[in-house]
């Protein structure tokens, strides 16, 4: 390799930096100097002092723990600190909401507020304070200028009213909605608290009243399957604090810290409680009901249609009834009771269908048998009649019900021994609860056995149904038994739980028990649809359908061992369709006013409307053609 | 095991100064040329860069040999802080998330459940109102809403037999039969 002679400036560049080099060399062997020494004390001192800062800062908030603030008051940290890390919770558990059979919700929470307001503290605040000195009007005027139009029922001048009468705690709303609430938020005054809780709302109002109930202001159900399926409505929760109120801790921004949730808080189901119950047909038949208790007067009524062969009741409807939205407005506490469940009466001519299937259960009658039927009798003294005051002679146990005779049924009755038609009457089980999912289940009465068999007329008197009693769901309950082949079946209201695709997840348990023998059951069930055909039950009558019914005109008891003049309680029970049973439909209506009222005329002209209704609404084809 | 772990720092640090030296040797001949060619005025303003190599000249490290203990150390220290440094920071991203960026997140995902919860309430209880009015509506008078009249029935067809779905008949797959194999320890 060539290489070419440096030239002078070169040559002084090189000398240059070899001496740079020795010099560097020099001041490394000597050690750093006074100017960098300098330097790195300043670095030193600057993060040292920084350090230490931040440590006597760090002593002070964990170990001291207190610190003064800008006024001079000593704050006591970890106080401070807890204040604003932990807060008050109230999670969203809601009670399940209800669900008719088709889905429709009949009952759900709703979060409502309650607002207090503090007018010693509203007075202050900025803004209305601005408004005051720039508008020139009184506070009380500004304030109730912004609230009236939020609070939708109170007009200004009760809003002045009510800032005028206390200095705190006012009410100023106790139940408004999300909405509301969150525009007087929005507000932003001071002195205002809002107090949310759940309400229940109801949004057919008192359709489904007699069997839903109602939930008071605590959130408890009192009447109805609020009150008796409370349980699992309430959801099961293991761990009851979580339906209070929870402490739990935020962070310095106000998050919240998720591990200081109690478990379950936020892993709801989405289960909700359905209902056997039909929202259209229970529209079709409270409306009827409540027409025909308008037209006799009536002091009461109730109208059960059940599937006979599930003991899902379709449509359950008491009247009067009472709004559960609005349930504080009563003062009749009856009211809140569903007497088809919680009353038992004398049934009369309904329950002779029973008797007759006992009868052909003991062999003492068949379907073609010919009875008496006396215009009177005399049992024990006691002269019993028909009600026609006649009587046909030897006739059919048909003919026997369709005219609905007294001393028919007496006659057929008495050829079963005393002592087994008490134990027959016993096993349908009057005087036992039916364990129905409804609160406050009656049981019906039954004559003690020495007292049943002591004298003929007792069963003589409970061949047509008195001297007996028992719920309207009762009666419900046996005449289903006779429509499904003779099984008694359980009632309820309550089909189960089911998630948010509609599938059932869990389905009480619900307990059956053969009572007549299927022969008889079907036999009873052809004769009433000839009383429907040819005798008392014809206004119950639809084209294109065959139905069995029973007609029952009892007399009420006085409660002193009397029957009374003029209140009596007419019914009419049917089986429909009679040719393919599925549903029985019963229709009660206690003390009807005026001359014509029987079970014909009264309660029949209602279960036709709910047949009427049941074929369109469950698509029933006809049992043949019409013409 | 510290002056292990130095050593390869030094030998790089040998060579990089010898490479320099080299280049610093063989620069000078290749900017003589267009040197030559520049005037002298021009020339000692292209001096500058030399200037500049002759700064950077101090900042070499020196040789191995010469480095004190304290430096050596302090050089262990640098790279072990740089070590805790990254983990540090690592752990505290994680803390992070764990403690702030978590409970923030948890927090508005909780809210916009609330919202959501809020608006399906809303929902449905004034579904439930419309249907309730409509159906309150229907039964006034003048509603244009008529009950069903059982004399005109509605059609109802008749059961149509519907054939079954037969399965189709297939040669059953035959199951291969494995024979187990114990376990054997080899």
């Amino acid at each position: 390799m060539k290489v070419s002679k440096p030239n002078p400036e070169q040559q002084t560049m090189i000398s240059n930096s070899v001496k740079n080099i020795s010099q560097l060399k020099k001041s490394m062997s000597m050690g750093i100097g006074f100017d960098s020494w300098l330097r790195l004390i300043l670095v030193w001192l600057v993060l040292i002092t920084g350090a230490s800062g931040l440590a006597w800062r760090l002593y002070q908030l964990q170990i001291g723990q207190e610190v003064k603030n800008g006024n001079g008051d000593i704050i006591n940290l970890p106080k401070w600190a807890k204040q604003q890390q932990t807060s008050n919770f109230r999670p969203y558990i809601p009670r399940r909401s209800m669900v008719d059979s088709g889905g429709n919700v009949v009952g759900l929470d709703r979060v409502v507020y309650k607002v207090y307001i503090h007018p010693i503290i509203v007075k202050k605040d900025d803004d209305l304070q601005k408004e005051v000195s720039k508008t020139n009007e009184n506070w009380q005027n500004l304030l109730a200028d912004k609230l009236a139009p939020i609070l939708t029922g109170t007009d200004k001048s009760e809003i002045i009213k009510l800032l005028d009468s206390r200095k705190t705690g006012v009410i100023l709303a106790k139940n408004i909605t999300e909405d509301q609430a969150k525009r007087i938020k929005r507000l932003r005054l001071d002195g205002v608290d809002f107090e949310r809780r759940y309400a229940r709302f109801y949004p057919q109002g008192e359709l489904f009243a007699d069997i839903i109930g109602y939930v008071d202001t605590d959130h408890k159900g009192q009447a109805g399957i609020e009150s008796s399926q409370e349980k699992i409505l309430e959801r099961n929760l293991s761990d009851i604090k979580l339906k209070a109120m929870v402490t739990v801790s935020r962070d310095g921004q106000g998050a919240f810290i998720p591990n200081s949730l109690p478990e379950g808080v936020i892993k709801l189901d989405d289960l909700q409680l359905q209902l056997t119950l039909d929202l259209r047909l229970q529209r079709a038949v409270r409306d009827s009901l409540k027409s025909q208790i308008q037209k006799f007067k009536a002091k009461r009524g109730v109208t059960i249609v059940m599937d006979v062969h599930t003991g899902e009741i379709v449509a359950l409807a008491c009247e009067p009834t009472f709004n559960p939205n609005q349930y504080f407005r009563y003062t009749d506490y009856s009211l809140f009771k569903n007497w088809a469940v919680t009353d038992s009466y004398e049934p009369g001519s309904t329950f002779k269908p029973i008797n007759v299937a006992i009868a052909l259960d003991e062999g003492v009658i068949h379907a073609n048998s010919r009875v008496l039927d006396a215009p009177s009798v005399h049992i024990d003294g006691w002269p019993i009649s028909n009600a026609s005051k006649r009587g046909l002679g030897w006739v059919s146990i048909t003919r026997i019900l369709e005219v609905s005779s007294n001393t028919g049924m007496i006659h057929t009755m008495q050829k079963v021994k005393r002592e087994k038609y008490y134990q027959r009457l016993k096993a349908l089980g009057l005087d036992q609860l039916m364990g129905v999912d409804m609160p406050a289940e009656a049981t019906g009465y039954l004559k003690p056995k020495e007292i049943f068999n002591a004298r003929q007329i007792e069963a003589a008197v409970s061949a047509f149904g008195q001297g007996i009693s028992l719920t309207p769901l009762k009666l419900v309950q046996l005449h289903a038994s006779l429509a499904n082949g003779g099984t008694l079946v359980t009632p309820h209201v309550v089909k189960g739980l089911v998630n948010a695709q509609g599938e059932l997840e869990w389905k009480p348990e619900l307990k059956t028990k053969r009572l007549f023998k299927e022969k008889s059951a079907l036999s009873v069930v052809r004769m009433m649809q000839s009383v429907v055909a040819n005798g008392s039950g014809r206004a119950a009558r639809t084209d294109g359908y065959h139905l069995g019914g029973k007609t029952g005109t009892a007399q009420k008891a006085d409660g002193r061992g009397r029957y009374q003049v003029t209140a009596k309680i007419t019914s009419f029970v049917s089986i429909f369709p009679s040719d393919k049973p599925k549903y029985v439909i019963l229709t009660v209506v206690d003390e009807p006013k005026g001359g014509n009222t029987y079970g014909s005329t009264v309660a029949a002209p209602v279960v036709k409307e709910v047949i009427d209704a049941l074929i369109s609404i469950k698509g029933i084809p006809p049992s043949y053609p019409l013409k | 095991m510290l002056l292990r772990d130095v050593a390869p720092a030094k030998t790089k640090l040998r060579t990089r100064t010898k490479r320099d030296r080299n280049s610093a040797n063989k620069i000078v001949p290749i900017r003589q040329q267009p040197l030559a060619k520049i005037a002298p005025q021009q020339a000692t303003k292209i001096a500058t860069p030399k200037k500049r190599i002759r700064k950077s000249v101090p900042i070499t490290p020196t040789p191995i040999a010469q480095t004190p203990l304290w430096l050596k150390s302090l050089i262990v220290l640098n790279h072990g802080s740089a070590v805790v440094c990254y983990v540090s920071v690592a752990v505290a991203l994680v803390m992070y998330g764990m403690t702030v960026y978590g409970p923030k997140l948890w927090t508005q995902k909780y809210a916009q459940l609330q919202d959501l919860q809020k608006k399906e309430r809303q929902f449905t209880s004034a579904d439930e109102m419309f249907k309730d009015d409509l159906a309150k509506n229907g039964t006034q008078s003048g509603s244009g809403f008529v009950k069903p009249n059982p004399e005109k029935q509605p059609i109802f067809l008749p059961d149509t037999p519907t054939q079954p779905i037969e399965l189709k008949s297939s040669t059953p797959v035959q199951t291969l039969i494995v024979t187990p194999i114990s376990p054997i320890a080899y």
